[in-house]
């Protein structure tokens, strides 16, 4: 719905932006500009805006369909009448016709007929093929309406592979858009903030997705189980995004610093060797790690047992696994600022240290009061852009752990290494409760909250740097 | 004295060497404990390094080739493997080279033109890219059933399809162009202008020659990021013969990791390599692009 809106409307104004720049203003600069504008319009933007009007529904198991569907599956919901006869049947098929018998009757019809009239017909067209029952349910499926005109028993069915019988619909119209049960006699509430046909406060049909507000927002915020589980996702988000800058930076920094002071060849080799994780698809490395922290089979605690050390549960249990996608992320994540602080290194001029030489600074009061608070000062922008990385580092978390281990009391299917994009993941795709779309569309819009939060930050602490 | 201060001196070198070797270590040891385990006999799982122990069977089963196994079956992979590489390696490229087509016009837009809207929409194209991609998941795979329908090599479980969606991903490269054409002086194309060429000849004929070496290396870089997606085309692609590698490598994980981690070891360096390979080629320029705002990381 939202999207044939969202793509009829941006198309439409993508097109009539693309004639004016083309054709009748002809700037230059709009011309080289456009084309990424639609790219970026389609898909990014409507994916966006999708989300978006996702966080504010229903949209999850139980509540997949549009309302329009529902009331179509209502409408089709067939009883056969009381006391009435069902009939037996067959279809003998001819190549532009079908027959249709039941019991000495019977009548000819073509594919598109909607209708037929049962007679006595004595002479039977021969080379006829019957239908077997598996194409049978196929046919009749496709002809829901079919009226079979039964000379004395009036209107008939299709009913099953065998059987005729007089249906009517179940719910009759009521007024405008409302129904009838016609069994009981009761009227079918619709509950339209739950978008949920109802009988007697008992669910009718499956639900279908409406519009419902700031209520995934509030059951976030509110609702204690759910919040429970939000909060302690996000702070172990923070933990781990915090801890995973300080841990790569450290060892980025105090291996650049060493390598920074060493000569000849041997700089050159170790920086090679230090950058290789870099060069791996991160994907690659992650799962590498999945295998080798294994703790049947796996490497490590192979290697552990040598000191005859009992195996360690790596990615089972609590601390191991959050101890274990650290340090995989260590052992990933410290080329990058190797890199990148070895670069600003390179560029701090070496007479500042000529002139501190001059005062009589020992090598650690220089790495204390110039090269260190340089450094941080170049590298904060990169830090807080780091942050934001592994903030949303699905990756590393879902293909190492998957998550886990699972917290057993959540009232969601949340595990304790579980970041927030990794939970939005799980309520989107992989709930065993079903999934959620609605609430995984909410939490992301809170990530793209902090995300954007952290940017401005960002921003203003580089233009504040470089006004300094 | 001197000698004392010179012994001291090797020693504080010694013990550096020595904690440089012991972090290398920790850096290689996984990465040849890998390789050994791809080289080591199919489903022998505490292999270690013996000598004994050598076979080339994940391998073959991963580059498709038949053997025998230890009970005397003759054993062809049924993963079309290669195949997934392939896929991989062509929906990289060709994205590659789209982006590189739309981002570098846009860039040298931003770079060149003053216009209405340009510091607005900088900040825009910015801040939307922060949007977390999961959700938009969802609207991809509407999206694609709804231009399939239409157009079918676009449709879902089409690398035309997962192309598109990636050019989505454009924007984030135009803020890494327009930053090196920044640093090209206007001069260079004015005159062209001078001499009667067109914008867009000036842009064609002289700018774009200048930044090649820059136009490989950002290509390069969304050609390793596309090679290392695997969510995308997890939730678009769904024919075996359609996924690329990181999807296809998957089924090695979810089905009885323990009997395949030799297989899936081989399978991983065969994936790893060619990008490893790529990145070293152009290390030195991606230092430099790094210290401008960070690439990947």
């Amino acid at each position: 719905m939202w999207l044939s809106y969202a793509l009829g409307i941006s198309g439409f104004f993508l097109i009539a932006i693309a004639i004016y720049i083309y054709a009748i203003s002809k700037k230059d600069a709009y011309r080289f500009f456009y084309p990424a504008v639609v790219l970026f319009v389609l898909f990014s933007l409507v994916p966006i805006s999708y989300s978006i009007y996702v966080s504010f529904t229903n949209f999850k198991t139980g509540h997949l369909l549009e309302r329009q569907e529902v009331v179509d599956l209502i409408t089709n919901e067939k009883i056969i009448e009381k006391d009435s006869l069902l009939l037996n049947y067959q279809i003998i098929k001819y190549p532009n016709s079908y027959l249709l018998i039941v019991d000495n009757l019977s009548g000819l019809f073509n594919g598109q007929d909607q209708s037929i009239q049962l007679g006595s017909t004595t002479i039977l067209p021969p080379n006829g093929i019957p239908l077997a029952n598996s194409e049978l349910l196929a046919f009749i499926e496709a002809r829901p309406e079919f009226v079979i005109h039964h000379p004395a028993l009036g209107q008939y069915f299709f009913y099953r592979s065998d059987l005729l019988a007089k249906t009517v619909p179940r719910y009759r119209p009521h007024g405008q858009e409302g129904f009838i049960d016609s069994l009981t006699g009761e009227k079918l509430v619709e509950d339209v903030k739950e978008g949920q046909f109802k009988l007697a406060g008992e669910a009718v049909g499956p639900g279908y997705f409406t519009f419902v507000g700031l209520q995934n927002y509030k059951e976030l915020f509110l609702d204690p189980a759910t919040k429970f589980v939000f909060f302690k996702t996000f702070s172990w988000t923070i933990i781990w995004a915090t801890a995973s800058v300080f841990l790569t930076f450290s060892l980025g920094a105090f291996l650049a610093v060493l390598l920074n002071d060493l000569e000849g060849k041997s700089k050159f080799i170790y920086r090679m060797i230090f950058i290789v994780p870099y060069s791996i698809p991160f994907f690659i490395s992650v799962l590498l790690f999945k295998g080798m922290l294994n703790k049947d089979f796996g490497e490590v605690n192979n290697f552990l047992s040598f000191f005859s050390v009992s195996p360690v549960p790596w990615l089972e249990q609590k601390m191991w696994a959050r101890v274990s996608v650290l340090m995989v992320n260590l052992w990933l994540g410290f080329p990058y600022m190797l890199l990148v602080i070895t670069g600003i290194l390179q560029s701090i001029p070496k007479s500042i240290y000529e002139a501190s030489s001059l005062e009589g600074a020992t090598s650690f009061q220089n790495f204390r009061y110039l090269t260190f608070p340089l450094v941080l000062r170049a590298m904060i922008p990169l830090l807080i852009g780091s942050f934001a990385f592994n903030l949303n580092n699905f990756v590393g978390i879902y293909l190492l752990t998957g998550g886990g281990p699972v917290i057993a009391d959540a009232s969601t299917p949340i595990g304790e290494t579980d970041i927030l994009i990794s939970y939005t993941y799980r309520l989107a795709f992989e709930g065993s409760q079903g999934q959620n779309f609605g609430m995984a569309a909410t939490v992301s819009m809170l990530i793209f909250v902090i995300v954007v939060g952290i940017t401005i930050l960002n921003f203003k602490v580089s233009k504040k740097l470089s006004k300094t | 004295m001197s000698s004392y201060l010179y012994k001291k001196k090797n020693l504080k070198k010694l013990l550096i060497h020595l904690l440089l070797i012991a972090i290398a270590v920790v850096v290689l040891v996984p990465i040849f404990s890998v390789i050994s385990v791809s080289f080591s006999k199919a489903g022998s799982l505490k292999s270690g390094f013996k000598a004994d122990d050598f076979s080339l069977d994940n391998w073959k089963y991963i580059l498709g080739i038949p053997y025998t196994n230890a009970l005397g079956e003759i054993v062809t992979s049924p993963y079309p493997i290669m195949k997934w590489l392939f896929n991989s390696l062509k929906v990289s490229f060709l994205s590659a080279i789209l982006m590189l087509t739309f981002s570098t016009t846009a860039a040298y837009s931003l770079s060149r033109f003053k216009f209405k809207g340009k510091e607005a929409s900088l900040m825009f194209l910015m801040v939307m890219q922060m949007f977390p991609n999961m959700m938009a998941m969802i609207a991809f795979y509407f999206m694609l059933d709804f231009i399939g329908q239409g157009v079918p090599s676009f449709g879902i479980d089409t690398h035309g399809g997962l192309i598109l969606i990636y050019l989505g991903g454009t924007p984030f490269n135009i803020w890494l162009m327009k930053g090196y054409f920044d640093t090209l002086p206007k001069s260079i194309e004015e005159s062209a202008r001078m001499d009667g060429c067109t914008h867009f000849q000036a842009f064609t004929k002289i700018v774009l020659p200048l930044c090649t070496p820059m136009l490989a290396v950002i290509g390069l870089l969304t050609f390793i990021s596309t090679f290392s997606d695997f969510i995308l085309p997890s939730i678009l692609l769904k024919s075996q013969d359609q996924m690329t590698f990181a999807v296809g490598i998957q089924i090695f994980i979810s089905e009885s990791f323990a009997s395949r981690w030799g297989q899936f070891a081989a399978a991983s360096i065969l994936g790893a390599l060619p990008i490893s390979l790529l990145f070293f080629s152009i290390h030195r320029y991606i230092v430099d692009g790094l210290a401008h705002g960070g690439v990947k990381g």
